[in-house]
């Protein structure tokens, strides 16, 4: 899966998981996204369904940016 | 006799099942023996069944009585995978469902989700905010809450309020700097948790700076916001605000600042911190100068009832907190 596939992919999942429609950039923080927990542990299970990539809420609590939360799962995903 | 010795004779008439997922720890591994010796709690213990086993003689307790689940078990792993599988909460695919069932905390969890047992206990050796979220993935929040947090029972020498020397209050441990909604989640499950702790009823009052609008600004809008939608949510419990503590606790400054009707205002039970700066420094001023012994804080908000402890916890707090679990899980099931 290219980078940008990618981006897409997990892009669509969160605004599924955060219920919005803002648009999403590596740029956008999670404090734009919101930080409730249930949204986060949504967005991790989606993420690890589609993709098979595990990526802990304790993780994405300390992203600031979304593009880090990709880059993290790419990693997953490579291995 | 004592709110604990009380709960002590509740929890041994109706004993409660319990998952406990750190069974190699020294410390907890005697809490388990002492619990079931005494015929507080059915205990169970997930992970490595040898290591349970070794931990448990090189600390001189017996595990007569105690439920063994050993992680090795692949039949019985693939048999909760396919039962938690097929619960309309499971939010993982089958991949992800065995991914879990093989770690203590996930399976322990999965096993309460499952009705196998009544709670889960754990927290010595891992982080309070992996217990959090682990609960929340896989037991969820309980309905009309939107957040986990905490609630505690001071015992206060000296202090006469409605309820003797017991104030219950919350959230002094997990959610920071509330939002309104959260704040209202904190006192409608502070309520719930203090009922089935002590059998009475709660009357909740939402602490400030400012009682009934003597105050303005941010913070007094988010506590009376909290308020309104703490009454709206539970209409059945009495939740008011916002008070100052003096307001809440003393009929006579009550009367003096409150000019209407109020099931709460000098005569609360239980205390809202406004966030986790007030209610850490009050928890620690009530004990420090009111020579307060306290029980909790204790984990709430979740569909379940999920307890944590300390990593310092001795044997005698953990003892106490399954106690207090067992008679919330208790309640929960007469609810």
């Amino acid at each position: 899966m290219g980078n940008e596939e990618l981006f897409n992919t997990i892009a669509g999942l969160a605004k599924e998981a955060y219920k919005t429609d803002i648009p999403i950039t590596p740029e956008t923080t999670f404090t734009e996204l919101g930080k409730e927990s249930m949204k986060m542990i949504a967005l991790t299970s989606m993420i690890e369904n589609e993709l098979d990539a595990e990526v802990t809420v304790s993780e994405i609590m300390n992203m600031q940016t979304f593009g880090e939360l990709v880059d993290r799962v790419a990693e997953e995903v490579e291995e | 006799m004592s709110l604990m010795d009380e709960m002590r004779e509740r929890a041994a008439a109706d004993a409660q099942r319990v998952a406990f997922f750190e069974g190699e720890n020294p410390t907890m591994i005697k809490a388990i023996a002492e619990l079931t010796a005494e015929g507080l709690a059915v205990c169970t213990v997930v992970g490595n069944a040898e290591k349970i086993r070794a931990n448990a003689e090189a600390q001189g307790v017996s595990l007569g009585g105690v439920e063994l689940v050993d992680l090795a078990d692949e039949e019985a792993n693939e048999a909760i995978a396919r039962r938690f599988e097929a619960l309309p909460s499971c939010q993982w695919k089958a991949k992800g469902v065995r991914r879990r069932v093989v770690r203590p905390m996930e399976r322990a969890f999965m096993m309460e989700a499952l009705d196998d047992v009544d709670i889960t206990f754990g927290g010595i050796d891992c982080p309070t905010g992996d217990v959090i979220l682990g609960g929340q993935s896989i037991i969820g929040l309980a309905d009309g809450i939107d957040t986990i947090s905490s609630m505690g029972i001071f015992d206060i020498p000296g202090y006469e309020g409605p309820d003797g020397q017991l104030l219950g209050f919350g959230d002094s441990a997990v959610c920071q700097d509330p939002t309104p909604e959260q704040e209202a989640s904190i006192a409608i499950a502070a309520c719930d948790t203090w009922h089935a702790l002590t059998r009475r009823e709660a009357r909740c009052a939402l602490l400030s700076f400012s009682t009934d609008g003597s105050g303005s600004g941010d913070m007094v809008l988010k506590v009376r916001q909290a308020r309104d939608i703490a009454q709206s949510r539970r209409p059945d419990l009495k939740i008011d605000g916002e008070f100052q503590l003096d307001a809440a606790l003393r009929p006579e400054v009550a009367a003096h600042k409150v000019h209407r009707e109020s099931a709460v205002a000098g005569k609360a039970n239980v205390i809202i911190w406004p966030d986790l700066n007030v209610g850490n420094v009050g928890v620690k001023l009530v004990q420090m100068f009111g020579h307060a012994d306290a029980y909790g804080p204790m984990l709430q908000g979740f569909r379940k009832i999920v307890c944590d402890c300390s990593r310092s916890a001795p044997v005698s707090e953990i003892v106490g907190n399954v106690v207090m679990s067992c008679v919330r899980a208790q309640a929960l099931k007469e609810a």
